[in-house]
C-alpha cells in the first residue's frame, strides 16, 4: 500500500510518499491505518493526533475514516486544499 | 478540457483556444486568478511575498477538475470548457488559474464559470505555500469564505471530517 503525505503534513512527517506493508487479513479501513501510524510516535503521532485538519483520499477519491482498505491501494493525507 | 503546468500561461492564447471551441456560441465568461503580491498578517500588516509555490497530487487533482467539469456540463447548456492551472513555482501578480466557459445564453456561461472557480478552490487537491521576501514560508489555509462559496453550490466531493 501507498502512503503520499502532502504540504504541511509531508513537512512533519519528512517524507512525501512511503510503502507500507499493511497486514489486511481482516477487513481493514482507514482508521486503522491511522492507528498503525500513529503507533510509529514521533511525527506521525503528532500529525495524527487531531484529524480534524486532514483529509484523505483512497485511490484518488475523497474517504473518510470508514472507507475499507485493500492490498494496493493509495492512501494520500493531506491539508483542506487551497487551489485556485 | 483542463490542462494543469508549471510554465507561466498567455491568457490571451488561452481564451483564443476557447474561441476556437466556442462556434455558435452567444456568450464567452471567464475568470483568472492571478497571485496576490503580499501575504496577509492578522491585524492588516500586508507582508510582500517573493514567491508562491504551489503543490497538486497529481492523478487526483485531473480527476477531481474532471468531475467538476462534468457537473457543469450537466447544470448548464455549455458549448465549451477551458481551464489551466499552474503548479510549481509562481511570481507575484503572475496568473495561477484560467477558467472560461461558453454558451449560447450568458446566463449558462456566467453561473458555470462561478461555479468551476468556487468548486476548484476548495476541493481540487493544491496546496499554496508563500515564499516571504522576509525568508519565512506559510502554508496557505483554506478559508471560510471560500467554504461557504462552495456549499452554496451543493456538489461536495471532499469529505468533511477525516
Amino acid at each position: 500500500m501507498v502512503i503520499k503525505y502532502f504540504a504541511w503534513i509531508r513537512d512533519q512527517i519528512g517524507k512525501g510518499e512511503e510503502i507500507i506493508e499493511f497486514e489486511v487479513s481482516k477487513p481493514a479501513t482507514v482508521y486503522d491505518l491511522i492507528h498503525l501510524l500513529k503507533k510509529r510516535g514521533g511525527p506521525y503521532a503528532k500529525v495524527f493526533t487531531d484529524t480534524a485538519g486532514i483529509k484523505v483520499a483512497v485511490n484518488h477519491v475523497y474517504a473518510t475514516q470508514k472507507t475499507p482498505l485493500h492490498a494496493g491501494d493509495e492512501v494520500a493525507f493531506f491539508p483542506p486544499v487551497t487551489g485556485g | 478540457m483542463m490542462r494543469l503546468q508549471k510554465p507561466i500561461f498567455d491568457q490571451a492564447t488561452e481564451y483564443d483556444q476557447l474561441i476556437k471551441a466556442s462556434t455558435g456560441a452567444g456568450g464567452i465568461s471567464v475568470f483568472t486568478g492571478l497571485m496576490r503580491p503580499t501575504h496577509l498578517v492578522e491585524g492588516e500588516q500586508h507582508l510582500p511575498l517573493a514567491s508562491m509555490t504551489i503543490e497538486h497530487y497529481p492523478g487526483m487533482t485531473e480527476n477531481v477538475i474532471a468531475q467538476l467539469e462534468s457537473e457543469a456540463h450537466k447544470r448548464w447548456f455549455l458549448k465549451a470548457v477551458h481551464m489551466v492551472h499552474r503548479y510549481g513555482e509562481i511570481l507575484p501578480q503572475e496568473p495561477i488559474v484560467f477558467v472560461g466557459t461558453s454558451a449560447q445564453h450568458r446566463d449558462d456561461a456566467f453561473a458555470a464559470c462561478r461555479f468551476l472557480i468556487d468548486n476548484l478552490k476548495t476541493q481540487a487537491p493544491f496546496w499554496k505555500k508563500e515564499n516571504l521576501t522576509n525568508g519565512t514560508t506559510y502554508w496557505v489555509k483554506q478559508s471560510t469564505k471560500d467554504r461557504e462559496l462552495t456549499k452554496k453550490w451543493g456538489f461536495i466531493l471532499e469529505t468533511p471530517r477525516l
